[in-house]
Formats: structure tokens, sequence, C-alpha cells
């Protein structure tokens, strides 16, 4: 029986297949947002993914949010559409309606200060390597007052300053600037630390997935490049090194997939889910150092070409495995939760 | 150990220790002035006409062609030096990188009279430069399956076919070509012979390809009836291919082979100095050893210039120093990523993170320009008889 689950996945592949084609992706670069893209997914309810029916989500749960993500990091589709279902989880969870405007996210805002006035809030501070704000009308944003109490922001963009920034798959990321931005008290929410925390982790996990997608894209384009391209009168993949090196990526990528899928299923049954979000982005992230020379060397030239489309992934893995916190950074999570527990490591698993 | 695998420790003399300190004291007297800014991958990327003229001034390039030729009649180990203070500091020497490298040595063993009288000079100038014209669309690892040919018509030839991946060929002035002189045989390596081709000359075109790093650098270059004259063969008609082969070992040994991602770990040490966060223990280790890997990979890539100084065969053991150098400058972007937590951006303020975006996105073509590592280490295969 297939599934309502595996019919929205087949049907969002499809959508992806047929549109987030190499030249959008191309002209995305070149600061031209993929409207028509943007309209379809949402008109098709993927933006809302994760939002029950009578909150005007469209059902399903996290955990398909997370499977469509792979399925977005897969095609490198460069939208903003983890962001966009992680802020409308937010709203839905915080009690408040959906917001018809379009919405990016960040968990990265060094020393934003925040004063309560009579008729609302004063923002003042930076929010760094925010990804699309050009494409979004506003920016949704945990904060940690100096008074250690969290509140979700949203700030209407055209209330701050930009300053345009690029990871080095050209997504942009730019540093939003809130300078006096003054916002009503319907803008500023009291979260616990714990909604915090988890809007946090999801966040993690939704360039997690993108990963994830993204690796098996490169391992599928390696091995039919490895079966088209002859030298010495043969496919290259008959050649043992190639080989060799085909193997390899396999196993990273499919244990990419694994470790991601067991940290989004942990979004259900919520076991350890913020421990399994932090191991599953140490171990893609560390992976990628590996897989993305693989499918680059079994490329060779033509793969160093703009006019092929593996850098559209590779340079994505590069910049995506540093975004939210390298494998170094959390890795020293872990392994500092590790030593600092009176527990053997086998009783902490 | 076999007998090729043994390298001789060859240590630089007092002179030649003075000498590196006058090249470096150039550089920096560059650097203050603002003529040029330190990057990645600047052999490959880093064109300048008026850098490789100051150089030529210096006598810096070309620099062991005999004096009769415009050169300065120096040893390969000088030669060494200047390579390496350059690569070290990320200067622009792509302009005339091939030609000092390869061509001229190439001309000076094979070429005629005319040949060397013509280029040389210029090329020491650091005014005239070459591209390699190897690779094709169905010839790259497997070389000999080039089809461009030569065909003689009365007393001229005529070139037609196309080549790929051409580094810099729409800045350069001219090509080595190698093509087919005679039909294809089962014996692929035999009937091909060099040229020296005018890129600029009737029936030349370039097309630009786009690096996926959005930069010009690769080009295809194809040729419809161009004509060449008996003048322009490089050695031995037929010979082509073993007249490249020659070329390897000063190919693959050079410290541009384990230097490309140096100015990178130079900057990465900066901004440790200046963090008092710096998580010590790991740093330290981590610099510790890729110290080491850099010493060891110069003292290998010295020898193999003292060997070539010689005269010595060295192919084998260039082959495992471009594999080896190849490794460290990937390990050198990795360890950067690790020690300091930053996301790599061609546009950033911080210089730092320009030099690891620049290193991460010319990386891959490391391990392939030159001939890519697996066809590397098959070569080290064959020369253990495996
Ligand atoms: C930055 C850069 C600059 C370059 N500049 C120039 C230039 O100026 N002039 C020029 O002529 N060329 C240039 N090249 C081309 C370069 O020489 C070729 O890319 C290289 O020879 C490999 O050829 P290919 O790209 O066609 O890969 P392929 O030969 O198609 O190889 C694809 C993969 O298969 C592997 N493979 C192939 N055969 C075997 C085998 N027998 N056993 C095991 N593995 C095998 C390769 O190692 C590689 O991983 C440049 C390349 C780069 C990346």
């Amino acid at each position: 029986m297939i599934t309502i689950e595996r019919m929205l996945i087949d049907t969002t592949e499809k959508l992806f297949k047929q549109t987030c084609t190499k030249e959008l992706i191309n002209d995305s670069e070149n600061g031209i947002f993929p409207k028509i893209f943007w309209n379809e997914l949402d008109s098709m309810g993927i933006t809302t993914i994760g939002v029950p029916e009578d909150c005007d989500g469209s059902g399903f749960t996290k955990l398909d949010a997370f499977a469509v993500l792979k399925i977005a990091g897969s095609f490198a589709a460069p939208i903003p559409l983890a962001e966009s279902i992680i802020a409308n989880w937010q709203y839905v969870e915080l009690g408040l309606p959906l917001p018809n405007t379009k919405q990016t996210i960040s968990m990265i805002n060094e020393d934003v200060d925040l004063q309560q006035h009579s008729e609302g809030w004063i923002i003042n501070g930076t929010f760094n390597r925010v990804p699309f704000t050009q494409w979004a009308d506003e920016l949704v944003s945990p904060v940690k007052t100096t008074t250690g109490k969290w509140y979700l922001l949203t700030i209407p963009l055209n209330l701050t300053t930009t300053a345009p920034d690029s990871n080095i798959a050209g997504e942009s990321r730019n540093k939003v600037i809130c300078q006096n931005t003054s916002i009503n008290s319907s803008q500023v929410i009291a979260m616990t630390p714990e909604h915090a925390a988890q809007f946090i982790h999801e966040t993690l996990l939704g360039r997690t997935m993108m990963m994830a997608g993204a690796l098996q894209q490169i391992l599928t384009m390696s091995i039919h490049h490895a079966k088209e391209r002859q030298q010495f009168g043969r496919p290259i993949g008959k050649f043992q090194a190639i080989k060799q090196q085909l193997a390899v990526l396999t196993g990273l990528a499919t244990s990419a997939n694994v470790i991601a899928d067991s940290a989004a299923t942990a979004t259900v049954d919520n076991i350890q889910f913020q421990t399994e979000v932090k191991i599953a982005k140490t171990y893609i992230s560390q992976s990628i150092s590996k897989a993305v020379p693989i499918a680059h060397q079994i490329h060779a030239a033509i793969g160093f070409t703009h006019e092929h489309p593996l850098h559209q992934y590779t340079r994505r893995l590069w910049s995506w495995r540093d975004e939210y916190g390298s494998e170094a950074f959390w890795a020293k999570q872990i392994g500092e939760n590790v030593l600092s527990s009176s527990k053997s490591l086998w009783n902490q698993l | 150990m076999e007998a090729s695998l043994q390298l001789p420790v060859s240590k630089a003399s007092h002179s030649l220790t003075e000498f590196r300190h006058e090249v470096r004291a150039f550089i920096q007297k560059e650097l203050d002035a603002g003529s040029f800014q330190p990057d990645c991958d600047s052999w490959l990327a880093g064109f300048s006409r008026e850098w490789s003229m100051k150089m030529g001034e210096k006598g810096w390039v070309g620099m062991t062609f005999p004096k009769e030729y415009g050169g300065q009649g120096e040893s390969n180990l000088k030669r060494y030096v200047v390579t390496e203070e350059m690569l070290a500091a990320g200067a622009p020497v792509a302009a005339h990188w091939i030609a000092d490298r390869q061509t001229g040595p190439l001309l000076l063993k094979y070429g005629t009279e005319y040949q060397k009288q013509t280029f040389l000079p210029r090329i020491c100038k650091g005014e005239v430069y070459f591209s390699i014209g190897l690779s094709e669309p169905n010839a790259g690892s497997d070389l000999a399956n080039i089809h461009t040919k030569a065909v003689k018509e009365s007393d001229e030839w005529l070139l037609n076919g196309s080549k790929i991946w051409t580094s810099g060929a729409h800045l350069q002035d001219y090509m080595i070509v190698l093509c087919r002189t005679e039909k294809q045989t089962e014996k692929k390596h035999e009937g091909l012979s060099q040229f020296i081709v005018d890129l600029r000359a009737k029936g030349v075109s370039i097309r630009p390809i786009t690096l996926m790093t959005g930069e010009h650098h690769f080009n295809e270059v194809f040729f419809e009836n161009v004509r060449l004259s008996d003048e322009m063969i490089v050695g031995e008609l037929g010979e082509g291919w073993k007249q490249g082969m020659a070329e390897l070992a000063f190919e693959r040994s050079g410290p541009e082979r384990f230097l490309s991602t140096y100015p990178l770990l130079e900057e990465m040490i900066t901004v440790l100095k200046q963090r008092a966060d710096a998580d010590s223990t790991y740093a330290y280790t981590e610099i510790g050893k890729l110290v080491a890997t850099l010493v060891t990979l110069r003292r290998m890539s010295f020898s193999i210039a003292q060997l070539l100084e010689e005269d010595q065969p060295a192919s084998l053991v260039a082959s495992l120093v471009k594999d080896l150098g190849n490794q460290f400058e990937n390990t050198i972007i990795e360890t950067a990523r690790m020690l300091i937590e930053s996301e790599p951006s061609t546009h950033s303020e911080q210089q730092y993170e320009r030099l690891l975006a620049k290193a991460m996105l010319h990386s891959p073509g490391f391990t392939l320009r030159g001939g890519t590592t697996e066809i590397l280490r098959s070569i080290v295969g064959k020369g253990l008889g495996l």
C-alpha cells in the first residue's frame, strides 16, 4: 500500500526534479528568486509541513518535513525552505497564527539587546549569516536577554540594515543589523529555554538533512560518471582505483543518511533528540572532507567547471558543514559531555 | 630500498641561504608597497604581467638558462629558492610559470638555435608566456589518445583539432601543442610531435570554460588549418611523447605541489597567535603535525632539485612528492577549519576567511592537474616493478 507520506515524498521529489534545474540554481546565485518554484511549493503546502491542519498547516509530522528537506538538499534547492518550515513551527507552538509573510530564521546572534518600553520593544544588535534575507519579509529568532529570559522575535526586515554576504555556494548569508529597531509587543513572545533549544536543534537538523541529501546526489553523479566516462578504452569505473573510491563514497553517503534519518525520527518519539542531532551534524560534517574530494576526483576536470552541476552540490556541502557549527564545534560539546559524566561511555549511549 | 627511491640529503649552502634572504627582502619590500595581496594557488591563478616583468628584471625568470639566451646560468637549486619564496608569499607568478618551469628547459634541450634565440630571452624578461597543450576532450589521463593532428602540405604544416582545459591560454602568447604527425596505430605513443603555436595566429580560436568558482582560467582552444612552418617543430618529429615525458620530473616535484595553500597556513597561525581562547593543546598538536610534514616535503623536493641539477632520473620520486604534497595542501584546509571556527567566504572582510574560501574552491584541481593521483600512484606501482 502506498502511504500518504510516501505520496508526499514522491510528489515533492517530482516537483523538485522538474523545477529545480541547473539554470534555476545558477540564476539564484545571481540574485534571482525562483518565484514560480517557491509559489508552487507554497501552494502544495510544503512550507507548512509539520503544522497541524487545524492550525492552517498541511499536517504530516516533523519527520515528514525533514524528509522533504533531504530532498531539497539532494536538488541543491536555493530557497529558504528549511527556514520557512521551522519558523512556522515556532509560531504554532507558541500559539500564534501562521503568518502570510515570508520568514527567514537565525540561531546565531551575538549580543542582541532587548529593551521593553510602553508601546513595545527596542532591539539593538547583529544577527550574523542569516539565509536569504532579501527574499524574506521577517527575521524570526530566539534571543536570550541579559536577565536570562528567552524571547522569540519577529523582526520586519525593512526596519533593519543588511550587509550582504554569501557562503561559497553563492547562497546569501547576510548580516542583519538592528539599530534602535522598534517592534511591537506582539512581535516579542516569551519562550521557555527548552523551546529555544528545540528551535536551535531543529535548525541544525534542517541543514543536516540537506547535507545528507546532497551527499546522496554526489554519489549518484559519481557512479553515473564512472560508468559513462571512458579512458584507455573502458569506463573509468572499471579501474580498481575508481572502484575503491566509489566504495568509500558509498559508505559515507549511506551512513550519513542513516544517522540523519535516525535524528529526524527522534523528533517524533523525542528520545534524546538534541544529542542525536549534534551527533548527526558532527558525523556528516566530518564526512564531507572525505566525500567531496572523491566526487571531484572521479569527475576530474569536467567536474571543476561551472557548466557541470557537481559544484552546485559540493560547494553547498562545503558551506553547510560549517553552518550552525562545524564538526569541531559540536564534537567538542559531545566530548565535553562524555568526559564530564561520572558514567562510563557505554552507560551514556 | 629501491635505488630509484634513494634520495640524497641536500643542505643549502651558505650562499644559497644568503640568496634566499635577498629574495625574501625583495618580496617584503613589494608587500610593504602593496604590489600584491598574498593568495592561495597563485601559481595557477595569480596572473600579473607587471609582477612577471619585475621578476624578469631581477633575473629570476629562466634563471637556469645560459647567459647567451638571456638567463643567468644559475643552478636549479637557486631557482628552487625563488619559486619556493614566491609561493610561500602567495605572489602572482602564474603568467611566466609554465615558460619558466617547462617550456624553457624543453627548448634548451630539444629546440633549434632559432627557437632558443627567439623565445628564451623574452621568457627571461618575463614578457612571453606559454601554455600547455596536452589534454583533449577524449584524452585526459589517456593522453596518448589525442586526435589533434598536423599534416604536411608542400612546405607547411596544417594543424587541426582542439585542446581543452588549457590554463591561461586567453592570456598567454604561445602553446606547446602535442599532436599527431602520423596516423594513429596500435602504438598510440608513436607518431606524436610537439609544435610551438602562436595563440594569436590565424585559425586559432579560444573559448573560455568557466571554473566552478566563476573564474575564467580554463579554455578550449580550437585549431582550424593553422599554418606552421618546420621551424616550429620542437625536437624530432614523432618523438613528442618522449620529449614531453622528460618534462614531468620538473613538473611534478616542485614546491608548487605542496605550497598551493601555504598562505592560508601562515594566516591561520597569525590568527591563532592573536586569539586568547585558542584551544592550545589541540592547536599546538595540529600545527606541529603540519610543520613536520612541511619540512619533510621541502627536504624531499629540494633533494629532487639537486638530482635534476645533476641530470639524474627522478620521475618516480617526483610522483611521490606530488602525491604527498597534494595531500598536505588539503590537510592545511581541513586543519584550518578545525582550529578556527568560521564560515569561508570569497568576499569576507577577513583575510583568513577569504584565503580559506579560495583554497577550498581551488582544492579539486590540486589532485588532477599535472597527472591525477590515481595515475601518479600507478606510475609509482610500475616503478616498483609491480
Ligand atoms: C586546474 C587544472 C589545470 C589544468 N591545466 C591544463 C593545461 O594547462 N593543459 C592541459 O593540457 N591540461 C590541463 N589540465 C587537464 C589535466 O591534465 C587533466 O584534468 C588530467 O589529465 C585528467 O584528465 P581528465 O580530467 O580528462 O580526467 P579522466 O582522465 O577522465 O579521469 C577521471 C578519473 O578517472 C581516473 N582514471 C583515469 N584513468 C585511470 C586509470 N587508468 N586508472 C585509475 N584511474 C584512472 C582519474 O584519475 C580520475 O580520477 C588541467 C586540469 C586542472 C584540474
